[in-house]
């Protein structure tokens, strides 16, 4: 770099950088080879199909499939049904996760391991093995049904095949993620801000409301778009616990192109849904860095 | 205890910077260093944080090369030498023990890498631990350790495989008070007994001063001075390290009078008057800053009661009686516990050995009250 | 109040596991809850089941070699990305990463597009593929942040030391990463053993998956077998959290993880 260096050193120099540049892209080719090949090149195939181009095409670029899409009544009805679901789980989760990851961030919490492990759990436990368990509570012949026969006097199918038993099913999986992103929020939340509140004359209501909520603030907005983005692309609880006709936008792309051999549209509505995921997934992680930098710059004053 | 060592002529030095200097971010922080370090000497390597010694350190040890300047050990020039070929044995800040490893098998790490016989590791370790007195511990992990003993297995694993040269980067930055002063005599003399040439890395004087036999004075990059800690507290090269060493009084006066023979000048301080050492000649009327050290200055009550000065307050230090005056100039003065009087309020006259005050043209000022805070805040 | 949430939470997440446990030891002949009666029955009917038997060997084999590949590939990258912060391994950093944003759904279909065109049938290599795109990133998260933690000045003291490189990664850096990497085989297992939304696309009949298996019998004629198998995938992604507990504490996982 600098104009000092010495010619001798610049030779020693030189192949050693070609070397370490050599030992970077050898650790990464594997990963890159198949990320390239299967998951980039898959998904450029999905973005050329969805405008009518492609291997298998004939004609030109066409805006076709995404007018089919806006145009049917059926994906209206999904879409519109994906982001109803998707908004209460998102609100039943926040008023859960909330009071949970309040708990396992207090100093005092005496179950908080146990907490912990059982309201995490099901980040990792098998999603498709819980269905059934809901399945079992909430179909013909359960209790569940028998209650809700018993108040609603209909048929008796209890919430199976409901919106709401898709919501309960989603909210159990997905409400891990809105406890970790607030409970990360509160790890940097100074606890003698909520005594400084207190030592001020607010009250309880007062300081949960005025200090210890908008604290929390980046957290919660970054579980809210977390958990919405993963609700929106949904596909196994949903189709389950949905049922026949009750389809969200998942399930739709998925019988779309293995069922009923309709790629155009399966592929126009898995590139929306992708873009808007990824458009929602980036602004949580937008929202976390903003929360971390204005951490940062209150540490340092 | 072997004095100074003064470099014999003709004979090259053990360890040889030439004109070192590199940037890191755009940033100068060492500016053509040279260094010279005698076979078998212990030089301190003395500055405040940012100064640039971490990245002397890891230069000489191999791990960022120098954008310019040579690297000599033995005369031999080791620029182009991986770390693991320089056979420089390095203590690092917070230890840096193979956390996986246990306390023999840490010790043994450098040995096994020269592939030495495993009859030789074995007797090498157990003396090397023995020798720190850490006999019993070999089959603990570091973390089982406390610090002090960390430490001694951190200064035993360097020592063992006999380098050529030892670099101790802060070895006693993460010990505490009472443990710092007792770790400090077992390092110096771990380093005696083993005659292997050293550089210790510090910011606090004290621990330069007690350890090495010269010490190294590095500041933005530049070194400022090297010599023996008399040499540093006595004759101070510059406005900086006469304000680092020792936290003086900083003073800021005009010359009034300049004696080349004696390279003394007379000063007045807000009309105060008194004679200081100053190097370089300076024409009346120039604006000098003033260092002298608490314990150099003497008081007396004021004859007649109207001294200039006045007490303000005084408090007790420990290692003596800290009078805070005030008058022309703001002074801290310190007199042995014992000493009586100097209440508040009271009138005094202040006066100090001439050559025990130094001056320097205030045109250095801004390095010079770089250092002056740094020695503040350390206190 | 707040602590009542905390409870139904507790409650509410356990709940439909605790009922397939309890629903698969019951005599009924249907899918309800609460069961009268309890038996072994229906442990029974899937052990002697071929289809089911086929499935989980399906399933185990898919799930091992997923996560050994998956934790290797990652286990490099993540040294390169470590080791390397340019804004080149950055980029190539976050393109790893990504496939935790993207939904399954598109990645499954976009994997089925290329293997079409390839004419790639579904097998073991071709389902492994598709499942190293969604278990990678979580392997790279957890070994970057593993890696994360190392004090670089150990590396450096080993060099001081005299060892090569080499020596340096095979005896200082890997020996540290050991707790990572055992995380990451776990959780890719995991994660593998139990996708539906990427599989679906990719398994043809002969290569179906436990999981699969469940999910094409609850859409066509569940009967009470279904809990009985479905115990099976919750034990073990239970044993695999009580091993990643044990290894590096689940929570910590769980932070590391984290989208």
């Amino acid at each position: 770099m600098s104009g000092a260096a010495s010619p001798g050193k610049a030779a020693v120099q030189a192949p050693r950088r070609m070397t370490r540049w050599l030992i970077v892209f050898g650790l990464l080719a594997p990963a890159l080879l198949l990320y390239a090949t299967v998951y980039l090149g898959g998904m450029a195939i999905i973005g050329l199909a969805s405008f009518g181009l492609g291997p298998n095409a004939e004609g030109g670029a066409t805006l076709a499939n995404y007018r089919e899409v806006f145009a049917s009544a059926h994906i209206q009805t999904v879409v519109l049904r994906t982001l109803r679901v998707s908004a209460i789980t998102v609100i039943a989760c926040l008023v859960l996760g909330f009071p949970v990851a309040r708990y396992i961030t207090s100093p005092d919490a005496r179950w908080r391991s146990f907490v912990v492990m059982a309201v995490l759990s099901p980040l990792m436990v098998s999603a498709i093995g819980r269905v059934f368990g809901w399945i079992a509570l909430f179909g013909p012949g359960s209790w569940v049904a028998a209650q809700t026969m018993h108040f609603f006097g209909t048929r008796a199918t209890g919430l199976l095949y409901t919106e709401a038993g898709v919501v309960i099913g989603l909210t159990n999986i997905l409400l891990p993620f809105m406890v970790l992103s607030i409970a990360a929020s509160r790890a940097n939340l100074d606890e003698s801000l909520l005594k400084a509140a207190a030592s001020l004359g607010a009250t309880p209501t007062a300081v949960f409301w005025q200090v210890e909520l908008p604290l929390n603030l980046p957290g919660i907005l970054g579980g809210v778009l977390i958990v919405f983005s993963l609700s929106i692309t949904n596909f196994a609880t949903a189709a389950l616990l949905g049922g026949s006709g009750r389809d969200v936008v998942a399930y739709e792309i998925y019988s779309n192109i293995l069922t009923y051999h309709q790629p155009g549209t399966g592929t126009a509505l898995a590139i929306l849904l992708l873009v808007c995921s990824v458009a929602i997934m980036m602004l949580a992680i937008w929202v976390g860095r903003r929360a971390d930098a204005m951490q940062a710059a209150r540490a340092e004053t | 205890m072997p004095g100074v060592k003064e470099i014999p002529q003709g004979a090259p030095p053990h360890l040889e910077l030439r004109g070192v200097s590199k940037a890191l971010g755009g940033r100068t922080v060492l500016d053509h260093v040279d260094l010279e370090v005698a076979k078998g000497d212990l030089l301190g390597l003395l500055g405040p944080s940012g100064s640039g010694k971490t990245t002397m350190l890891n230069i000489i040890g191999g791990f960022l090369s120098p954008d310019s300047g040579t690297v000599r050990i033995a005369g031999q020039e080791i620029a182009g030498l991986p770390p693991h070929r320089r056979d420089i044995g390095i203590t690092f800040q917070g230890y840096a023990l193979f956390p996986h490893l246990s306390v023999f098998d840490n010790v043994a790490f450098g040995l096994k890498q020269r592939r030495a016989p495993k009859p030789d590791i074995k007797t090498r370790v157990t003396e090397m631990l023995a020798l720190l007195g850490l006999s019993g511990h070999e089959t603990k992990l570091p973390r089982a350790l406390s610090g002090g003993e960390q430490q001694r297995v951190a200064l035993a694993r360097a020592l063992v495989v006999r380098p050529r040269l030892m670099l101790l980067d802060e070895p006693l930055a993460n010990l505490d008070a009472a443990l710092r002063h007792r770790v400090r005599f077992e390092i110096r003399a771990v380093l005696r007994r083993t005659q292997v040439t050293s550089i210790f890395v510090t910011h606090d004087q004290d621990e330069a001063f007690a350890l090495c036999d010269r010490v190294a004075v590095l500041n933005q990059g530049r070194i400022q001075q090297i010599g023996t800690p008399a040499d540093l507290i006595l004759a101070p090269a510059n406005a900086f390290v006469a304000g680092f060493i020792g936290s003086p009084n900083m003073l800021t006066g005009q010359a009034i009078s300049y004696d080349e023979a004696s390279k003394r000048a007379t000063v007045a301080v807000n009309g105060f008057t008194h004679a200081v050492n100053c190097k370089t000649p300076v024409a009346p009327g120039t604006p000098l800053t003033i260092f002298v050290r608490p314990e150099e200055v003497t008081l007396s009550p004021a004859t007649s009661g109207g001294g200039p000065f006045q007490v303000k307050d005084w408090v007790y230090l420990g290692s003596g009686r800290e009078i805070w005056v005030d008058g022309p100039a703001a002074l801290r003065v310190r007199l042995p516990n014992d000493a009586e009087g100097y209440e508040r309020g009271e009138r005094v006259t202040l006066s100090w050995r001439p050559e025990r005050a130094h001056a320097f043209p205030a045109d250095a000022e801004s390095r010079a009250a770089d250092g002056h805070d740094t020695a503040q805040v350390r206190r | 109040m707040s602590r009542v949430v905390v409870l139904f939470s507790v409650v509410f997440a356990l709940l439909p596991g605790i009922i397939v446990f309890v629903a698969s030891f019951s005599a009924g002949n249907s899918l309800a809850f609460p069961p009268r009666d309890f038996t072994l029955h229906w442990y029974g009917v899937i052990l002697r089941d071929p289809e089911f038997s086929s499935a989980l060997l399906m399933s185990v084999m898919l799930a091992g070699v997923t996560s050994v590949v998956a934790t290797a590939i990652a286990a490099l990258a993540a040294l390169a990305i470590n080791r390397y912060r340019t804004p080149m391994t950055m980029m190539i950093e976050a393109i790893l990463l990504s496939p935790m944003v993207v939904p399954h759904v598109v990645i499954g279909i976009g994997i089925l597009q290329i293997y079409i065109i390839y004419g790639l049938r579904a097998d073991l290599m071709t389902l492994t593929t598709g499942h190293l795109i969604v278990t990678i990133p979580f392997a790279l998260r957890l070994l970057l942040a593993s890696l994360a933690g190392l004090d670089r000045r150990v590396e450096m003291a080993a060099a001081s030391l005299g060892a090569t490189p080499f020596t340096v990664f095979r005896s200082i850096v890997l020996p540290q990463m050991k707790m990572g990497i055992a995380g990451a085989l776990v959780a890719a297992f995991i994660l593998s053993f139990d996708d539906v939304s990427l599989t679906i696309f990719l398994v043809q009949p002969g290569y179906t998956t436990i999981p699969i298996l469940l999910f094409n019998q609850a859409e066509n004629n569940p009967g009470p077998a279904i809990h009985a198998a479905s115990v099976v995938l919750l034990l073990a992604s239970w044993i695999a959290i009580l091993l990643i507990d044990r290894l590096m504490g689940f929570e910590r996982l769980a932070f590391a993880s984290r989208k």
